[in-house]
């Protein structure tokens, strides 16, 4: 790890319009918890607003929003040539990122589904899996999606596409799906740690923990790789 | 150490040569790399930083391959045509940043001797957005050789710069140039060029054109034959005197399409010049238009392609 790219970084993510809906997001699901709750008077249904908008939209969204943020733009304008232009390895660069991204969508992830858990009247088994699928969830998005916005020139395009097509849409109807799903595996990683029905048991934990490490250790690798063989194009 | 070798380099993109069979060693001192917009420099400097890697040939420097090594950046310092995003840092910020990822022993001591170096101590602790054009050219001066490298090469660093600034890169990067730097920039102006660099490689359409001193190449690209388009009270008369010169080479009458202007090709320019009005005036014919018709700088680079 690098701490200057890492600060660097940091600030990439923080400033300017992105940083401010990067708050936003975790704070309008504690907003609507806490409304729902208001209004209702009871406590409100963890499988909506913990899974479904949750799980399920704020932590991929702040994810993508964080990974773009440390690598995407610099990438597009080419002005990632200046962290590259010095002796600091390609993948300590990658990992850097990475871990700047992952660590800030995991704190507002936690964040969000823990105040959304905690605003909306749920038990402490809802805090457990707050914790553990939103921090998991952030994580494992991130490797995939700093990977994408490495990758391609569209990585916020892709890793919408990701989460909309094939975890939303054809994650619904075809439950295969789930093996390749983020979500699904953050759902599993929760399962276990806490007592709730997620409906994902029939997913081995075993596989899920093995995905998580190997899409971990495949994003960053794989980011590393995309910035050892970055090219400068002129404008001719 | 200092030499920076291209052997037989070429780049394509699919179907489209950028840079064709360039072979050329960068020694100590400033070199100019000139060529009309499009001629590949940036493709060249690209291949040269690392940052693009050779579909053929091999670039070097020293002993090491700079694709893919990044250790040879301890060596090289880059300032890329592309503007610095990273905007909402000062001056001082960004150049120190680049300072720590080279890993300086004292980076501060380091952050301010590059800032002194490039003269912008007094606005370091400034946001580089609110910079002007030549200040952040010198920023990313300052940051391309906070970690004194061997070698720097520049893409186009004077493009935008107003006058003033201009000159004080200028200096700048002949000092660094006596000082036994190799520095290399681009530019597509020959006056830039030969104004501050020894040594001068010219580039056209992805070929390497010509190389030596800037004598040599001031010569090859202006003793050239040259044409000028001229127009007068008396085109016909005015043809018939200067044919009569020997700097002269042919004189056509009527210009396409018009029919009210003489073409003359020059072979001697200076004799030309001086020639003219004192024919014109003894003849009695008015001069009312005189302009060089091939004097771009593509036709000169085209000159001495074909040459």
């Amino acid at each position: 790890m690098n701490l200057t790219i890492m600060r660097l970084a940091l600030r990439a993510i923080v400033g300017g319009w992105r940083g401010v809906i990067l708050l936003a997001l975790p704070v309008l699901l504690i907003g609507l918890a806490a409304l729902l709750r208001a209004v209702t008077g009871e406590p409100v249904s963890a499988t909506m607003v913990i899974v479904e908008v949750g799980l399920a939209m704020v932590v991929p969204l702040v994810a993508l929003l964080a990974a773009n943020g440390v690598l995407g733009p610099e990438i597009d304008d080419g002005s990632v040539v200046y962290l590259l232009s010095t002796p600091v390895s390609r993948y300590v660069v990658a990992a850097s990122k990475f871990a700047v991204a992952a660590g800030s969508a995991a704190l507002l992830s936690i964040g969000g589904l823990l105040g959304a858990s905690l605003a909306g009247g749920l038990s402490d088994r809802w805090s457990v899996v707050a914790v553990v699928t939103g921090g998991g969830g952030a994580v494992l998005y991130c490797a995939l999606f700093t990977a994408l916005a490495a990758a391609t020139r569209h990585g916020m395009i892709a890793g919408l596409i990701y989460v909309l097509v094939i975890e939303q849409l054809l994650g619904r109807f075809l439950g295969g799906f789930r093996f390749v799903s983020v979500r699904a595996v953050a759902e599993r990683l929760g399962e276990s740690a806490a007592d709730v029905d997620l409906a994902v048991a029939d997913m081995g934990l075993t596989y899920a923990v093995i995905a998580s490490a190997v899409l971990l250790l495949v994003g960053v690798a794989a980011a590393g790789w995309r910035l050892t063989r970055f090219q400068l194009r002129g404008d001719e | 150490m200092t030499d920076l070798t291209l052997t037989d380099v070429s780049r394509w993109y699919g179907n489209v040569v950028a840079v064709n069979d360039v072979t050329m060693t960068i020694g100590p001192g400033v070199t100019g790399l000139l060529g009309p917009n499009g001629a590949g420099k940036s493709t060249l400097i690209a291949m040269m930083a690392g940052f693009l890697a050779p579909s053929s040939g091999e670039v070097r420097l020293g002993e090491q391959r700079v694709w893919r090594n990044v250790t040879a950046y301890r060596d090289l310092g880059l300032v890329p045509e592309r503007e610095v995003s990273f905007a909402y840092l000062t001056g001082r910020q960004f150049v120190q940043a680049s300072a720590e990822l080279h890993r300086l022993r004292d980076t501060r001591a380091a952050t301010a001797r590059a800032l002194a170096e490039v003269d912008l101590t007094d606005a370091a602790d400034r946001a580089i957005s609110t910079y002007s054009k030549g200040m952040r050219q010198r920023a990313k001066l300052a940051s391309a050789l906070v970690h004194e490298p061997q070698v720097l090469l520049l893409d186009e660093p004077f493009n935008g710069v107003d006058p003033r600034q201009r000159m004080h890169l200028m200096d700048l990067l002949t000092r660094m140039g006596e000082a036994g730097r190799t520095v290399l920039f681009s530019s597509h102006i020959l006056e830039e060029v030969e104004q501050i660099a020894r040594q001068i490689e010219v580039v056209v359409a992805g070929r390497h054109a010509a190389s030596g001193d800037f004598g040599a190449i001031r010569r090859l690209m202006t003793d050239r034959p040259s044409h000028y388009l001229v127009r007068s009270t008396d085109d016909r008369a005015l043809a018939a005197a200067l044919m009569a010169r020997p700097g002269v080479r042919s004189v056509a009458l009527g210009r396409v399409g018009t029919g009210d202007a003489i073409t003359v090709e020059v072979t001697d320019t200076g004799e030309f010049t001086h020639a003219l009005p004192v024919l014109a005036r003894r003849a009695g014919i008015t001069v009312r238009e005189i302009a060089p018709s091939d004097e771009s700088l593509e036709s000169v680079f085209t000159y001495l392609v074909q040459s």
